[in-house]
């Protein structure tokens, strides 16, 4: 009865894992990447070396103590033997604890030695610079020209390791793709490295994960990794100009964007080069607001420049006076960012 | 002997773990009341843009200048939001790092062309000014201009709304008054008379 | 008769040996000039030696103005500063005297000289910029007529430095200046009636001029100022007689803008490359890239090149823009008719201290191996003193000239500076003790060549700085900067040093230390005498081959301007020189003794003898056909 108990618990935990991805996105037990997958092995070797040991020592335990006895039958008046042949028993359980024990460590070294570099040069740097509570992403292109920022989406190309240079601007942050590798803490005036690479196509969320104030829960980040060529092509996209507005009301909305939104935000090409806030020069390709606060959609983008406040109670994006017409005008022109 | 527990405990905390996870997860963080400090309301623009520069013509004693302090005065976060935006906006660039000034005025002494009462300060960040001050009144938020005169009033040469006739007569640290300023013909002229809140309100 | 040492050996390029030499002279010039922990490095003067001193540079003076007159800013085209008059000497030096004086009432710091055509004085003060023609023919040398432009006071709250005027031109009856609002203008030296006045940028977006117009046969050339407000840097040229622009040339951006073509042939290969002005920045960072080319023009007659150097990278910190940042800290060569550049160097790639490059190129000519080179000499912000052959862009010599340790030395192989990774800014980290500060082991006060000795005379800092870097929003019209710094002095605790320099061996021959920064420009003259000023005001007369300070005059301010000298209508030789503190000198304002500020030109000769002095009811005549100023603009604030 309970043996099928546990059975049932175990196999429910494990449908519920396996299928976490759709449900969970921040699940670190199923990895994708050669910075991860190592631990991720570790992790379920572990889990089920633990259950094993559980198991077993749980029906050790529970089998002698569950089997039905006779009240009369273990009163005699012949003296108590000793239950000889105890010792195998500790022989046996030593034994096997340590080789278990020294098994983990060696394997956790190991481990640990596979994820602390790639095992191929990593193809560019990322500098990732954390803000209360958004993502700074400079990409280090060579040549210098090439050498572009974007904020809250990185882009990274399947198969190749990618190097991450990660400080903090104001507090300490903590950098987390749990799909694609371990924890790095963010610290200010100290450079950490880490590296990502991903097996698969896919998007993979990542989440600051040290407590940073109070719009900690809404400071996510995205990794997108494409097929090469794909990559190449976000990349050459990524360092063209903002594009130009094709109607009178995105000229507008260009204009009143320089005027009240460029002392904090960067549109290359244009006037506005602020760099308090994250660069919006390609907003459009990204697919959410507010280091995912929101979707990335026109309804909430008008929200959000009216009033960033609502959304994300806190964070440094005061509430603009804007009118009707003119936020009409700045959301049109923002729209073209792609 | 020792009976196992029954599995009903264990079932317990089974479902009150999972109870507690589904409840996690519906979570949300709930809106809660902006972090920027706002003791009181910001006056309005309509009320700082009738406010003069220079001293009213005429026999006029109304001065709404006295009125109007900066709600942010004296707010620690407040103050090291303005200083930070004092970096960011590249006040320091111009103003020094000190704001003991370079390109532009030192903003630490008791002399200020265009007035050093809060109201001042602000209409100054808001307007421009024309030896190259920029205008700030479209690029930056009423508050975050506040916070900017809040750190600046930390400095040591700003002064107090009261003390805005002082600033125009100059008299910053003043140790004796002439006697004819206290009574006799100048006393009309000179010094304004108090007059109750509501008539020193201005026209909106 | 003086004994030429043999220069064969030293000059590290070229020399027989080959690289073998290059690499034991420039090992040896390392150590010589590596950094010690906390003592000055530069190896000590030469003791003083009249016969050791001379070197053989030599300098061509064209375009040979009159030697009584003073044309232009920097004497000559080679940027000699350097006069032939005599009658004011070693021997009668001490006897110099206050003769008269003009001020213009301006308070800004003045940083420009007068010029002397004939018997005229010509003047150009700070903001606003009032120009003056003074009738030196008469007694007391009045104005003969003086000319309001009515700049705009915006761009006051631009210049990064002081409302500045750095200088003014004169050609064809025309008295040529920049206005601080990014105007350049012409007047009429006989009316002072405007002739030409054309618009060159928008203040409002940062840009302003201060730089002193250069004039070369039918052009004159201007160049902005705006480095520190993220402005593109350019220089162009103009017709002398109506003011059209010929052609302009950017600092940054893709070749078609820095006029860069098939006649470019830079000497190094880190130089060649197609659009390196967008390559080497990050995405779109050239259109704020700086290089603004505010400094001292020279040209070369017989090659028809104009040299010219760059400012300081945009913005000032260098974690915002990866790569080597060219043409920013730089020089070029262009070919004065086309603007084409010819070569390029640059002095500090990816400049992370603000060294400009944009100090004059003194034109030599200079014997190496046998052989004569056309060089330049230009003491860099960066404190090296580089000796450049002017025709193709290698770097012949490089030395320190002052103080530094940014840099663990120099590699003339590749002419790029060895950069020292504790003293490279960081953002919002404190770096302690960088040497030089921004403003360098030199600045823009110019030096002065003297073919008597073969030597070059220049003031010099010894400053350094703790710097923290505050990475920067481009907001246009406002800094683009984010350096903050503290400034104090060198090792030796002064601020100031004026230097003789032996361009041919890289070395100082003899300094005099001063307590105050040495800011003035430099004068050398025939009379075997240097003059030039400090900050806290003292205008000296020096002797050009041993140093020995002959004659000191305390002024009513700091001396931030170049001395000039002329021949008077009465034929007495006179020295000129402003005395008006500010511009970059203000970094030391905090200084006990640190004057305030002075509008004042100071005229000597010998025992202060001229006709606006002495015994009688001397008066002034009234000016004849007078443009009469707007009496509000005069002299405003």
């Amino acid at each position: 009865m309970n043996r099928a108990w546990n059975s049932l618990l175990t196999a429910v935990t494990a449908v519920l894992q396996l299928s976490a991805c759709s449900v969970a996105p921040m699940t670190y037990m199923r990895t994708f990447g050669p910075a991860a997958d190592p631990i991720t092995t570790l992790g379920w070797g572990l889990t089920f070396l633990c259950s094993a040991v559980v198991i077993i020592i749980g029906a050790l335990v529970l089998i002698p103590a569950l089997r039905a006895r006779s009240p009369k039958a273990a009163i005699s008046c012949l003296a108590i033997a000793r239950a000889g042949g105890g010792l195998p028993w500790l022989y046996v359980g030593v034994g096997l604890s340590t080789l278990a024990l020294l098994g983990i460590v060696v394997w956790t070294l190991l481990t640990l030695r596979a994820v602390s570099s790639p095992s191929q040069p990593t193809a560019f740097t990322i500098e990732i610079r954390a803000h209360q509570w958004w993502w700074e992403a400079r990409y280090i292109g060579d040549p210098p020209q090439r050498t572009f920022i974007t904020a809250n989406e990185l882009h990274i190309p399947v198969g190749q390791p990618v190097r991450l240079e990660l400080i903090a601007d104001d507090v300490i942050h903590s950098f987390w793709i749990p799909a694609l590798a371990g924890k790095t803490d963010v610290i200010p005036g100290q450079t950490n490295i880490a590296w990502l690479e991903a097996d698969k196509a896919g998007t993979y969320r990542g989440q600051c994960t040290e407590y940073c104030g109070e719009q900690h829960a809404h400071m996510a980040l995205f990794a997108i990794a494409e097929p090469t060529p794909a990559f190449r092509k976000w990349w050459s996209e990524q360092l063209n100009r903002a594009a130009q507005p094709t109607s009178d009301r995105q000229a507008q909305g260009e204009y009143l964007f320089a005027e009240r939104c460029g002392a904090c935000h960067t549109i290359r090409g244009t006037g506005a080069g602020g760099i308090l806030g994250p660069d919006l020069t390609h907003l459009m390709s990204r697919h959410t607001i507010g280091a995912g606060t929101l979707p990335n959609n026109p309804r909430s983008l008008a929200s959000w420049i009216a009033n960033a406040q609502g959304s994300k109670p806190g964070c440094r994006m005061p509430p603009i006076a804007v009118s009707r017409p003119e936020l009409a005008a700045i959301a049109a022109y923002v729209q073209t960012l792609n | 002997m020792l009976r196992f527990p029954t599995h009903r405990p264990l079932r317990s905390i089974a479902s009150i773990s999972l109870a507690l996870c589904v409840g996690l997860a519906a979570c949300q963080p709930h809106g809660g009341s902006t972090s920027n400090p706002s003791a009181r309301a910001l006056p309005t623009e309509g009320q700082l843009a009738s406010l003069p520069l220079g001293a009213l013509a005429g026999a006029a004693k109304v001065l709404p200048a006295e009125e109007v302090s900066n709600p942010l005065e004296g707010n620690p976060q407040a103050i090291a939001e303005g200083k930070r935006l004092f970096v960011s906006m590249n006040c320091a660039g111009c103003h020094g790092y000190g704001a003991a000034g370079g390109m532009g005025p030192n903003l630490t002494d008791s002399y200020w062309r265009y007035g050093g009462v809060p109201s001042s300060i602000y209409k100054s960040i808001f307007e421009g000014r024309p030896q190259g001050m920029p205008a700030w009144g479209r690029a930056l938020p009423a508050q975050d201009i506040w916070k900017i005169v809040a750190y600046i009033q930390t400095l040591g040469g700003a002064l107090n709304p009261q003390q805005y006739h002082a600033g125009l007569q100059g008299d910053h640290d003043v140790t004796s008054t002439a006697p004819e300023l206290h009574g006799g013909l100048t006393e009309t002229f000179n010094q304004p008379r108090m007059l109750s809140p509501s008539t020193n309100a201005p026209a909106q | 008769m003086a004994m030429r040492i043999s220069t064969e050996w030293v000059i590290p390029v070229r020399a027989r040996w080959g690289p073998l030499a290059t690499l034991i002279i420039a090992a040896a010039g390392n150590l010589a000039f590596a950094d010690t922990t906390s003592s000055n490095a530069l190896p000590p003067p030469a003791a003083p030696d009249v016969d050791q001193q001379l070197s053989d540079a030599t300098a061509d003076t064209s375009p040979n103005d009159p030697p009584g007159e003073w044309r232009r800013q920097a004497g000559d085209y080679a940027n000699t500063r350097y006069s032939t008059l005599t009658q004011i000497n070693r021997e009668n030096a001490r006897r110099l005297k206050i003769a008269w004086t003009f001020s213009d009432g301006a308070g800004y710091g003045h940083e420009g000289a007068p010029l002397v055509v004939g018997a005229m004085m010509y003047i150009v003060a700070p903001f606003p910029n009032v120009a003056y023609a003074l009738d030196l023919s008469k007694p007391g040398a009045p104005i003969k007529w003086s000319y309001a432009a009515n700049p705009s006071p915006l761009a006051i709250g631009k210049a990064c430095c002081d409302a500045v005027a750095r200088g003014w031109a004169y050609a064809n009856g025309k008295l040529i200046y920049n206005l601080l609002d990014d105007h350049t203008i012409a007047v009429d030296v006989h009316t002072g009636k405007e002739v030409w006045r054309t618009k060159l940028g928008n203040v409002e977006n940062g840009e302003t001029m201060t730089m002193a117009p250069f004039v070369a046969g039918k052009k004159v050339f201007v160049g902005n100022s705006g480095g520190e407000l993220g402005k593109i840097g350019w220089i162009a040229a103009l017709d002398v007689d109506t003011g059209k622009e010929l052609w302009r040339a950017y600092s940054a951006g893709p070749d078609s803008l820095v006029k860069i073509g098939p006649e470019f042939k830079p000497f190094y290969d880190w130089m060649k490359g197609k659009d390196l002005g967008v390559s080497t920045w990050p995405a779109d960072m050239w259109k704020t890239a700086a290089g603004a080319a505010w400094g001292w023009y020279s040209f070369d007659p017989t090659s028809n090149l104009l040299y010219y150097g760059t400012s300081n990278p945009s913005p000032r910190v260098p974690a915002q823009r990866p790569g080597l940042n060219l043409w920013t800290s730089a020089m070029f060569a262009r070919d004065a008719d086309t603007g084409a550049a010819k070569w390029a160097y640059v002095f500090t790639p990816h400049d992370e201290w603000d060294y400009d490059g944009v100090n004059e190129n003194v034109l030599l000519d200079i014997k190496i191996g046998g052989q004569t080179r056309k060089v330049l000499v230009q003491f860099n912000r960066n404190a090296y003193a580089y000796t450049i052959d002017r025709t193709t862009g290698e770097v012949l010599v490089a030395a320190p000239f002052a103080y530094q340790n940014w840099s663990s030395g120099f590699d003339l192989k590749t002419a790029m500076p060895v950069v020292r990774p504790d003293k490279e800014p960081k953002p919002n980290v404190k770096v302690t003790n960088v040497c030089p500060p921004d403003i360098g082991g030199k600045d823009w006060q110019p030096s002065a060549f003297s073919p008597r000795t073969g030597l070059l005379y220049a003031g010099i800092f010894n400053i350094c700085m703790d710097v923290t870097d505050h990475p920067q929003s481009y907001i246009p019209g406002t800094p683009y900067d984010g350096m903050e710094m503290t400034r104090t002095a060198g090792p030796g605790a002064h601020w100031g040093e004026f230097m003789a320099w032996d361009p041919v061996k890289g070395r100082k021959i003899w300094s005099v230390e001063e307590k105050f920064m040495t800011m003035s420009g430099a004068l050398a003259t025939a009379g075997d005498l240097v003059f030039y000023g400090t900050v806290d005001g003292w205008f000296r007369a020096v002797d050009d081959r041993t140093g020995k300070v002959l004659w000191s005059q305390k002024l009513g301010s700091g001396i931030i301007s170049s001395p000039m000298t002329y021949l008077g209508p009465d034929g007495r030789q006179y020295v000129g020189i402003y005395a008006g503190v500010g511009g970059a000198a203000l970094v030391s304002k905090a200084m006990p003794g640190f004057p305030p500020r002075g509008s004042t030109l100071y005229v000597f000769s010998i025992d202060g003898e001229s006709p606006s002095s002495g015994p009688g009811l001397l008066t002034t005549e009234a000016g004849g056909a007078a443009m009469h100023a707007d009496a509000t603009q005069t002299g405003r604030q």
